[in-house]
């Protein structure tokens, strides 16, 4: 994508000079991005405004996705008809999707602890979370049926990045789950410090149920673009002509048939049957160089296109980060 | 931009060396999204912290360097306008609820003592932050405030999520109920009191006030008796010991009540079940004999008897929620304290005082019994201004100006007594110790004449009143009034001219909190009197100084210096005040969605200004029997019975109000001057 306005571009462009791996990647993101409607682009650029430098840019950025992204009560950009986004052809309805869910906030929300009480404090409620979910008891959904209570009433309406369960159903039943789809599906942000190990939850629903609860207004499923986010290296943009997006893996070990089709989706009420698993990640992901990641994934991007027809004759996509 | 990833092993994120070198700065730019934290950008900024922060030693010098950061960024965030564009407000309340998250999960340093300490002010501006459940900092707020309870030595909060319990579903939103309970919850420890007591206690007090479905109920409970581990033995008894208390008998609910959805608990409901008996409070012999002891025995071989005795009670205030038994308790054993004039008793009866008006804010023989404490200690200035507050707090309360009066008399400060009880004239607000004090200060001040035609009026009104007859027969005789009541002569006071601006005996926040409070009632007064030049720059200075206090925020409306644009995000008592002076009903409707508890007093407002059906709906109002409505609200009513003669018809409050206009505004500002920092002792 190019924008209108020459700052935005100029500080696109100063971004990409920029010597650290994450702020050339930043600034790739807008430059290799195809799904942005013309009418997004200005809608982004009218919220930025002109800009001094590449902070402000980022800074921007951050604000539109805090004000027009990450909302409550309204539908996001990213799902408005009007702003045409890119991707929605609807997915068969029967079809699941899978999602791993960060619980430490919902955790200590339920159970009213802190940090500073210390790990095993945190592994006694998770463990007293993921045992009630497990025996399928009274009390036992009581107690979970509320945790999710409390934890969708913090949940706003912000687009939620998931992708299909058949495509990883392998790693999804692996012992090791939690691991193998943080870093299949690139989730860097799950990395654990030292003692501070990351509760997360599978969550499995059907396309149907993320159509059912959508908002009139709003297209339920749509294909990620660099605007449904905050500025973001981890995240890599699709070629239009591949249908959703793809998820960028935190590792370099895998061909084209790895890459995972991945979508945004528009809020639904999380229940008791769409969690699947609960694991806690303590491994960090890694260690890989960001450019590493980057040029592999595109690597596979370039793989892949060669067996979409539609493709056939286009520009290259992409560029191998130095 | 411009960090590296700190993702490797376990050395400090990069980010924090720019968090030392400039932490407000840096913490601004965590809370808005803006900070280059990889790889946590894409995580929720608390959950991000946790990362940044969590792995940090406890003693780590950056912890307390957060604490102050988070601190100060709420504090500027309290001096700003509340934006009125719904995103800019949600992103706002986001930012805000985000802080306090951070807070609870990572308990920088001092950070919870400052959300303790702040909690009135917190509560009144988070209120104003309220759009969804998504979006919600006074959640946010409450839920940290719960959380922290046991890292603070601060004041007992029980009352406080009683009535969250209790309004969840009705003033407040349903989902507050969890914010009740894990305030019961997470309440300090207390000697012989099991942990659940108190939230059982909550739970019940939520069940009765909003009558829940079987289905609702059995959610609350099985999630809560999930994460209690006991036998099933145990629940019964301490459920039947709950519903066995009197209040649950009054209101005729058995033993299991509404735990009936749970098996083990339904047993409690068959004919030979043995239930446990109900909590008990101590009972009035046990206060009478701690009396008796006092007044043979010096307080300090008393003092561990006292505080077993209170711990009893307060046990089983926090056991049922149930407070009237320990204010009883405070009246009397409180009272018999003060009445020694030893230092340290006083000191107990003052605190025992400041127990009593944590569990009823509005109850009047508490407030009293509080300043008889400060005085009976010498602390006069305090006394002064914990009577001010009283009368302040309790607006139609005869007895709390007398007693203001005669202590103003005992400072020789007879020119404001007599203010003072010309108001009470002017107000409707009069009895026999009215009367003797008019006769009594015009004796002083103006001499025989003024003092006999005083008397004349007051025997008029009172012809059975011996005192005033007395007062009427020395006139005539020619004989002197004394002016100083007796118990003043028996304890003179040591003389103070201006308590409000003293700061002898004020040591205590509290009573340097209800200082500003008085010195603002003043302020607020002399504004009503005229608008003077004097007084609006006191207002614009105190505004400057706090500008999320309400009662600034009031003062503002009234001086006419707040802003128009903010007037609808204003506190309530100012968006009151300003609908009054703009006789305004649509804004009283918004304020009655707003503060429901405040209806009737918007009701009243809305009636005086014409509104045919607000002045149907006050006709059935007034002829109703008082419900649980707020100190000030309730006293309102017969207040109004009283300056509307009676009436009891649409018509008859219609004429009433328009004759008696002005009367019924000053007691619409009377109610609504009252509940500012009405918490200000309950939280």
């Amino acid at each position: 994508m190019r924008f209108d306005n020459s700052t935005l571009q100029n500080a696109v462009d100063e971004l990409r000079l920029c010597t650290p791996q994450e702020h050339r990647a930043t600034a790739d993101n807008y430059v290799f991005e195809e799904a942005v409607s013309a009418e997004r682009t200005a809608t982004f650029e009218t919220f930025v405004g002109d800009v001094a430098n590449d902070q402000a840019l980022t800074d921007g950025h951050v604000d539109y996705v805090r004000g027009n992204i990450e909302i409550d009560g309204e539908t996001p950009d990213t799902f408005r008809i009007d702003l045409r986004p890119s991707g929605t052809n609807r997915p068969d309805e029967a079809q699941d999707l899978v999602r791993v869910e960060g619980l430490l906030g919902p955790l200590e929300a339920c159970f009213g602890f802190r940090a500073s009480d210390g790990y095993d404090v945190l592994l006694r409620h998770y463990e007293t979370i993921k045992k009630a979910w497990q025996d399928g008891s009274h009390d036992g959904s009581a107690l979970v049926d509320k945790f999710l209570e409390i934890w969708n009433a913090r949940r706003d309406e912000r687009p939620a990045f998931s992708t299909f369960l058949d495509g990883l159903r392998e790693d999804a039943e692996n012992a090791d789950w939690q691991h193998l789809l943080r870093d299949r599906l690139g989730l860097a942000h799950y990395e654990p410090r030292p003692g501070t190990p990351i509760p997360v939850a599978l969550m499995v629903y059907s396309v149907r149920e993320v159509i059912t609860a959508a908002r009139a207004d709003a297209v339920p499923i749509t294909c990620p673009t660099v605007l449904d986010s905050k500025p973001w290296p981890y995240y890599f943009p699709a070629p239009e002509v591949m249908p959703y997006g793809r998820a960028m893996a935190l590792r370099t070990d895998g061909g084209e048939e790895s890459l995972q089709p991945e979508i945004l989706h528009t809020r639904i009420e999380f229940k008791r049957s769409h969690i699947k698993a609960m694991a806690l990640i303590e491994r960090p992901w890694g260690p890989k160089e960001l450019r590493d990641l980057r040029n592999h994934h595109l690597l596979k991007i370039r793989l892949a296109l060669l067996d979409e027809l539609a493709a056939t004759g286009r520009p290259e996509f992409g560029e191998d980060m130095p | 931009m411009g960090l590296a990833s700190g993702k490797a092993g376990g050395e400090r994120h990069p980010w924090i060396a720019v968090f030392e070198a400039d932490p407000a700065t840096a913490f601004d730019r965590l809370i808005r999204g803006y900070a280059d934290v990889s790889p946590y950008q894409r995580a929720e900024v608390p959950d991000a912290a946790r990362m940044l922060f969590g792995s940090l030693p406890a003693d780590d010098p950056v912890r307390a360097l957060l604490g102050t950061s988070i601190t100060g960024w709420l504090n500027a965030r309290r001096r700003e306008p509340i934006p009125t564009d719904r995103r800019r407000r949600g992103r706002l309340i986001r930012e805000i609820s985000d802080s306090f998250e951070i807070i609870r999960a990572l308990e920088p340093g001092g950070a919870a003592q400052w959300v303790h300490a702040n909690r009135i002010r917190l509560m009144d501006w988070t209120s104003r932050l309220v759009d969804s459940s998504a979006r919600d900092a006074r959640a946010a707020f409450l839920l940290t405030l719960a959380v922290m309870q046991p890292v603070v030595e601060g004041e007992d909060l029980t009352r406080l999520w009683m009535d969250i319990c209790r309004e969840a579903g009705g003033v407040l939103p349903g989902d507050y109920l969890d914010v009740g309970l894990m305030g019961l919850r997470r309440l300090p420890k207390m000697a012989h009191q099991t942990a659940e007591a108190p939230w059982l206690a909550g739970l019940a007090q939520w069940a009765m006030a909003r009558e829940p479905s079987e289905q609702q109920f059995a959610a609350e409970w099985l999630a809560l008796k999930r994460v209690y581990p006991r036998q099933p033995g145990q629940w019964r008894k301490e459920i039947a010991a709950l519903l066995r208390t009197r209040q649950y008998q009054d209101a005729e609910i058995e033993p299991p009540a509404w735990w009936a959805c749970d098996p083990e608990m339904a047993v409690m409901s068959r004919p030979n079940a043995k239930l446990a008996d109900g909590h008990r409070s101590p009972m009035p012999d046990e206060c009478r004999a701690l009396i008796d002891r006092l007044q043979t025995t010096p307080y300090g071989e008393v003092a561990s008897a006292i505080d077993t005795f209170m711990q009893a009670h307060v046990r089983f205030a926090r056991a049922t929620g149930i407070s009237h038994h320990l204010v009883a308790a405070v009246h009397q054993l409180g009272t018999a304290l003060a009445k020694t004039r030893d230092e340290a008793a006083s000191i107990r009866a003052e605190d025992l005082a400041r127990l009593a008006l944590h569990w009823q804010p509005f109850d009047a023989h508490s407030w009293n019994l509080w300043a008889d404490a400060l005085e009976a200690r010498g602390a006069v200035a305090a006394s002064e201004i914990v009577r001010r507050e009283y009368v302040g707090r309790l607006p139609f309360n005869v007895d709390a100006r007398n007693q203001l009066a005669e202590m103003l008399i005992a400072l020789d400060r007879c020119e404001e007594a007599r203010t003072l009880v010309d108001r009470c004239f002017e107000e409707g607000l009069v009895n026999e110790v009215v009367h003797s004090l008019r006769i009594r200060l015009a004796a002083q001040l103006d001499g025989i004449e003024a003092a006999r035609e005083a008397a004349e009026a007051a025997v008029e009104e009172f012809a059975d009143n011996k005192l005033l007859a007395d007062f009427k027969s020395k006139i005539g005789r020619g004989e002197n009034l004394w002016v100083t009541s007796f118990r003043y002569q028996e304890h003179p006071l040591a003389p103070v001219s201006n308590a409000l601006a003293a700061t002898g005996g004020a040591g205590d926040g509290m009573i340097i909190r209800l200082r500003d409070l008085a010195h603002a009632r003043t302020l607020g007064e002399r504004l009503i009197a005229g608008s003077d030049a004097t007084a609006v720059a006191e207002v614009t200075a105190l505004l400057a100084e706090e500008p999320d206090f309400a009662y600034a925020q009031l003062l503002a409306v009234r001086a006419g210096i707040w802003a128009a644009d903010e007037a609808e995000l204003a506190s309530v008592p100012a968006a009151f005040e300003r609908a009054l002076a703009d006789e305004d009903a649509q804004v009283f409707a918004s304020l009655a969605k707003r503060a429901p508890k405040l209806e009737a007093l918007t009701l009243v407002a809305r009636a005086l200004f014409g509104d045919v059906d607000a002045q149907d709906r006050i006709a059935n109002w007034l002829s109703e029997a008082a419900t649980d409505e707020t100190g000030p609200i309730s006293d309102m009513r017969p207040r109004l019975r009283v300056i509307l003669g009676g009436a009891t018809d649409a018509d008859a409050v219609a004429a009433g109000l328009s004759s008696q206009r002005e009367k019924v505004l000053t007691v619409l500002r009377r109610v609504n001057e009252a509940l500012i920092d009405s918490d200000l002792i309950a939280a």
